[in-house]
């Protein structure tokens, strides 16, 4: 196991991310609040670059089976990432895809020591 | 029917299946002035004078079969109005034990939508009445007009005890109904999970509604895509709408959209659109193909025909017996004989075969 010291932990605010290539993989660090979470840049789809777009939010929607309403709403704003090829969805927090939850992506450890955003790989 | 009609139609070449229970999903009862003139008598003025043929003589547009273009072929080759004609032909003649029928009416097409839930009403009084009472064998398809959402749940609750009424039928693309997965049905489908019926859905030609089909130029043509078509405009409206998630008690038979590749193509096309457009359909909670393999079941009629034979046993493979459910489209001209789907069961355990022939049928519709 490698450790890498990425810098400032301020460098990046809520919802924000960075991209740094370690031991030559590219490695995303979000950002999502009362966390930071590290992934490969890398989608197992067909292999698109996942994390180059920002981290938003999705649509989720519920049903009421007797009064037969449903309600649509605005959930994990700052928690998904959608990969830029073909869209697929990525839950940053629970680490899953939003479509096949059992599909996930290897995660890194990160941690803020002294300030400065530390990824083990 | 004339006797000599029905003795032509029975080959003696192929014996009737008989050494299995056979339930048959799709078995069409022509809607002829016969029948108008009897369900008629169960409607009140004004829609009465409508429906019977001897006050209006032609109250339907076309069902929508582009006859012109097909010549002298006909569409039905036996006209089956009555349980005794059903039994010597499609009983007798093929070994179909249990034939689950539906009234071949036009209700979609009618202009009025008072009209049309009048008589939907009729029709299944009729049914019940002159096939259904005096036959424990065999059973019926409630017919409601589906344009009308609240009063075809109505008419589902009216007919929820009845024990042989085991469903309800649908032509789909019919030019007054919406896609089958639209929220306004979902009251149907509430009325359905509430009496343990099961919603089935039967092809049609769609023309109307897909008029690109109308420059093909041959009966061939349209019949290839038509149909499956809109059996695959109705799978798609209800999984993506979250029908099968939002009434986790129903199952959903398509009829008449053929037993071939296109089904497990369905199952990864859609799949795919799933996974590139989540954000699109909230309400999923699992892929489309785990609900299509959950809660959808396919009529085996008619079935492809490759050029290798084998590659139809890979398709049913594919598709799994658990999800086929026997159909012949009797008495219309591109009906499938229980012969001959057998023979490509034969590789089959014969527990899958009776899925297919019986089992899966009797479990979806809650026959005996
Ligand atoms: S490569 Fe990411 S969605 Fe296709």
């Amino acid at each position: 196991m490698s450790e890498h010291n990425l810098g400032p932990a301020d460098q990046l605010d809520e919802g924000d991310h960075l991209i740094v290539e370690l031991k030559g993989r590219e490695v995303a660090v979000y950002n999502i609040g009362d966390d930071y979470v590290a992934y490969p840049n890398w989608c197992p789809h067909q292999g698109g670059p996942l994390c180059e777009g920002s981290a938003s939010g999705t649509v989720d929607r519920c049903f009421d089976r007797e009064t037969l309403e449903t309600e649509t709403m605005w959930v994990k704003e700052g928690e998904v990432v959608v990969c830029p090829w073909h869209g697929w969805e990525f839950d940053l927090r629970e680490n899953g895809f939003l479509h096949d939850t059992d599909s996930t992506l290897p995660s890194y450890p990160v941690r803020v020591e002294d300030g400065n955003l530390v990824v083990s790989l | 029917m004339s006797r000599a009609e029905m003795e032509k139609f029975i080959s003696t070449a192929v014996p009737p299946l008989e050494d299995t229970r056979v339930v048959d999903t799709d078995v069409h009862i022509k809607y002829n002035e016969e029948i108008r003139r009897e369900v008629a008598r169960y409607m009140d003025k004004p829609y009465r004078n409508y429906v019977d043929p001897d006050t209006t003589a032609d109250s339907y547009p076309s069902h929508g079969w582009p006859k012109s273009l097909g010549g002298a072929r006909k569409f039905n080759l036996l006209e089956v109005a009555s349980p005794q004609e059903l039994d010597e032909t499609l009983m007798q003649g093929f070994g179909v034990d249990n034939p689950i029928i539906n009234i071949f009416s036009p209700i979609d097409k009618v202009l009025k939508t008072e009209r049309a839930v009048a008589e939907a009403r009729a029709i299944n009084d009729f049914m019940l009445d002159h096939f259904l009472d005096e036959n424990d064998d065999i059973y019926g398809l409630a017919t409601v007009a589906a344009r009308d959402p609240e009063a075809a749940a109505e008419e589902i609750d009216r007919l929820g005890d009845e024990e042989q009424i085991v469903g309800a039928y649908f032509a789909l693309c019919e030019e007054f109904n919406e896609p089958m997965g639209d929220p306004s049905y979902d009251v149907m489908y509430q009325a359905m999970e509430d009496n343990d019926m099961t919603p089935a859905y039967h092809i049609t030609g769609i023309h109307r509604k897909a008029p690109v089909l109308r420059e093909l130029e041959t009966v061939a043509a349209w019949h290839n895509l038509g149909p499956i078509w809109s059996a695959q405009h109705a799978i798609t409206s209800l999984v993506f709408q979250g029908v099968p998630e939002k009434f986790p008690d129903l199952d959903f038979v398509m009829l008449e959209g053929g037993l071939g590749a296109w089904i497990p193509g369905m199952m990864a096309r859609m799949n795919r659109e799933y996974a590139q457009w989540r954000s699109e359909l909230p309400l999923l909670e699992q892929s489309p193909e785990e609900y299509l393999r959950d809660q959808f079941y396919f009529g085996t009629q008619p079935m492809d025909e490759f050029n290798d034979p084998d590659h139809m046993r890979q398709v049913i493979d594919m598709i799994g017996a658990d999800s086929l459910v026997f159909a012949t489209d009797f008495p219309h001209y591109d009906f499938d004989h229980p012969d001959t789907l057998s023979k490509f069961l034969q590789h089959l355990s014969d527990d899958d075969k009776e899925k297919v022939l019986h089992r899966n049928s009797t479990e979806v519709f809650g026959l005996p």
